[in-house]
């Protein structure tokens, strides 16, 4: 019979089939009886070595589940063992001698199996991943062990190993000893399963806690808007804790009170209607003895009471305090309508949870703080480019003098101001001034100023006069607080006389040839708008000087006098007079550049937080004289 | 520079400020807190002495014009005593002698009212 199939089949197995197996089985004395069962013994081993390598990778993932860089090795080293086990098997013979079954193994063979068997027991061990199953998988995970379990063992111990080994001892050891591998590794998963089920919901929220204080890790990395932390905060807290309630309560950055930042379960009506003193109640005593609350039965409890007239379903309570370099930040809370909803590791989980939140409410803030900053320093930006635009453009050109002006802007913007009203071919008003304040508010009232005495100029021919009005005018737009020093001259080169006011601003410096002195001009008069009229009407003063060819008016502002170097000393009027009275020969641009260096020089890299101005008029010596 | 800082006696119905340091547009909300106090607390009788006042700027001059309108209506006043010579030069260049009773000595004027 067996010859007949040789001879029928041989070309037919002999594709895909063991050419081995062929010459074997007429050597084997059991089974190969069909053709059938020819055709199972194939089939079988091919997919069981399927199976088996798939078992391998299946195996392979789940030892490696957060393992160390042991395991893989171990695990390497029994692939390697396993194969070796296989190749002696295979070269030893033992099974064909004794017909189906196999005799003893060689030394080298106990040896490799002792050694397999121990690693896999030592693999098996390494169940990680039941760990991070949440319960339910746990649960079914271990139900579906129980069921597989028996199943695999009874199955290697089928007539279905067998055939593989009919067909190849080689495979059947290989297959076999996989199959074995899977049980051990099954039974003690479910070992490991068994020991972790009653702790599983414990495990769970543990899991659950640490994810969302995760969470609020990248939340607080990716978010920086302060709104969406703070809704964002309410909102894990719920999530996690399970809880009906949650709020945040923050300090009010210019009040010792506090003010629901986010909310999650609470009404508009309900926020409108909760207390939020901060003295009493649960706020009170958190703010007071700086650490976390747990009130089990909201009732009963003398500091909680109250929020029981507020919302009925109230059962237990947490507050904890978001604590920034041990001040109060503020309060989350989380509420449960059950009495004993929380325990003590929900306690410290909260407060493990404030104590991210107040890093990523700091943040926000502090991003949102920056945004504020820049966009001052750009409004910082735009009123010193206004400053600028309202600076004459060019020198006026009236014959007979020599002018020249410089503004020099400190860091931060102030208020100086100077002008030219060209009143006629040979009438020149002349305008310094300083508005007190600084940024934008300055450069407003300086435009406000410009406006009014380029108008008035054209109207009132005396700066006394035009001086008065322009009190008045002012007096009524500008804020209390504010003022301006100012000087108005007019200089008038057919009469050779300079008339001008002074508003309660520095002195003039009048460089007369005559003398060849300095004279500190200082005609009596009060600030602009610092009254409504009678007192400036009645104090201000004009006076009138005739010059001569090469006399020279200096006008500055005060940021120029009191400016100061690294010393805190400041640069001085005597200084400066010293400058105009040696330079008495220079042109207005050159003694303007003569000060200037010097004054830098002075200051050195100390900063300036004032404007600094300075303004020359040279009379011209006549040409035709 | 010199911490700016207020300090406050009260003399039976006037109080006495007394300012040190630099008075400037960063430092005049402070100065203007205090007297804001004065004013919620009813006193309108105020003197201010400058005995360790080392600068002023501008934006501090506006202080005493930012209140003395609301001090004035309530039959109280603002005045000034012990300025240096140098905050005294700020004040007189700006024409606040004629807007201001300026003493040379605190119980000068406090004995004023």
């Amino acid at each position: 019979m067996r010859l007949k199939l040789k001879n029928k089949q041989y070309l037919l197995f002999s594709v895909f089939l063991n050419q081995n197996y062929l010459e074997r089985i007429t050597n084997l004395p059991v089974l190969i009886s069909s053709v059938k069962s020819l055709l199972n013994s194939t089939f079988i081993s091919f997919f069981a070595t399927i199976f088996s390598f798939s078992v391998l990778f299946i195996l392979r993932d789940l030892i490696y589940y957060r393992s160390k860089k042991g395991t893989r090795k171990l695990f390497s080293l029994t692939l390697l063992l396993l194969v070796a086990y296989v190749i002696c098997t295979h070269f030893s013979g033992r099974f064909y001698e004794t017909g189906g079954a196999f005799s003893e193994k060689t030394t080298i063979e106990r040896i490799l199996y002792g050694a397999l068997l121990f690693f896999i027991l030592l693999l098996s061990l390494r169940t990680a991943w039941v760990n991070y199953l949440n319960k339910r998988q746990k649960i079914a995970a271990f139900w579906g062990g129980i069921l597989i379990l028996p199943g695999a063992i009874m199955l290697t111990r089928s007539a279905t190993y067998q055939h593989i080994f009919y067909y190849s001892v080689t495979l059947g050891t290989f297959d076999l000893f996989v199959a074995h591998f899977l049980n051990v590794y099954i039974a003690i998963a479910l070992i490991s399963l068994l020991l972790h089920l009653p702790t599983a919901s414990i495990f769970d929220r543990k899991m659950k806690q640490i994810s969302s204080l995760h969470n609020l890790s990248q939340v607080i990395n990716s978010v920086l808007d302060y709104d969406k932390v703070v809704t964002k905060i309410t909102e894990l807290v719920t999530n996690v804790l399970d809880c009906k309630y949650s709020w945040l309560e923050l300090a009010d950055g210019n009040s010792d009170r506090l003010v629901v930042a986010s909310a999650k379960g609470l009404t508009n009506r309900d926020l409108e209607t909760m207390n939020l003193d901060s003295h009493s109640g649960v706020s009170g005593w958190i703010i007071q003895n700086k650490r976390s609350i747990l009130v089990n039965e909201v009732g009963k409890d003398a500091r909680a009471k109250y929020l029981r007239d507020w919302k009925k379903d109230i059962g237990s309570l947490l507050g904890v305090p978001l604590l920034s370099q041990n001040q109060i930040m503020g309060i989350l809370y989380a509420m449960k309508e059950d009495e004993f909803g929380f325990d003590h590791e929900d306690q410290q989980m909260l407060q493990a949870f404030a104590n991210q939140a107040t890093i990523a409410i700091e943040n926000a803030r502090l991003v949102e703080e920056s945004l504020e900053k820049e966009r001052l320093e750009q409004e910082m930006r735009v009123a010193h480019q206004t400053q600028m635009k309202l600076l004459p453009q060019r020198r006026p050109e009236i014959q007979g003098l020599d002018i020249d002006a410089i503004c020099i802007a400190a860091n931060e913007v102030g208020g100086d101001y100077y002008s030219f009203v060209e009143l006629s071919p040979s009438r020149l008003g002349i305008v310094i001034a300083d508005v007190s304040g600084k940024g934008i508010s300055a450069a407003f009232y300086m435009a406000q100023l410009k406006g009014i005495i380029d108008a008035f100029s054209k109207i009132y021919e005396s700066p006394k006069v035009l001086l008065q009005k322009l009190n008045r005018t002012l007096y009524d737009n500008i804020d209390r607080m504010s003022f301006v020093s100012l000087i108005y001259a007019v200089v008038d080169t057919n009469k050779k006389r300079l008339n001008f006011c002074r508003a309660g601003h520095c002195p003039v410096f009048y460089y007369s040839t005559r003398d060849k002195k300095v004279h500190t001009l200082v005609p009596a008069g009060i600030g602009v708008a610092l009254d409504k009229g009678p007192i400036f009407d009645r104090t201000i003063e004009q006076i009138e000087i005739c010059f001569n060819p090469g006399d020279i008016f200096v006008f500055y502002t005060d940021g120029l006098s009191e400016a100061r170097n690294q010393n805190q000393e400041e640069f001085g009027e005597q200084h400066l007079q010293q400058i105009i009275s040696q330079g008495n020969q220079l042109s207005a641009q050159e003694l303007k550049t003569a000060i200037v260096d010097e004054l830098r020089q002075f200051i050195g890299t100390t900063r300036t937080y004032d404007d600094m101005s300075l303004l020359i008029v040279k009379i011209e010596e006549t040409k035709e004289e | 520079m010199a911490e700016f800082g207020v300090e406050r006696k009260d003399v039976n119905g006037v109080s006495v400020l007394y300012i040190k340091g630099y008075l400037d547009a960063h430092t005049a909300p402070e100065f203007e807190q205090a007297i804001r106090q004065l004013l919620n607390e009813g006193r309108y009788k105020i003197v201010v002495n400058f005995k360790d006042l080392s600068y002023i700027s501008s934006a501090g001059l506006g202080v005493f014009m930012g209140f003395i309108e609301e001090i004035r209506n309530n039959k109280g006043d603002i005045k000034l005593s012990n300025m240096t010579d140098k905050v005294f030069r700020i004040f007189d260049l700006l024409g606040f002698p004629s807007l201001y009773e300026i003493f040379q000595d605190e119980q000068e004027a406090i004995e004023k009212f």
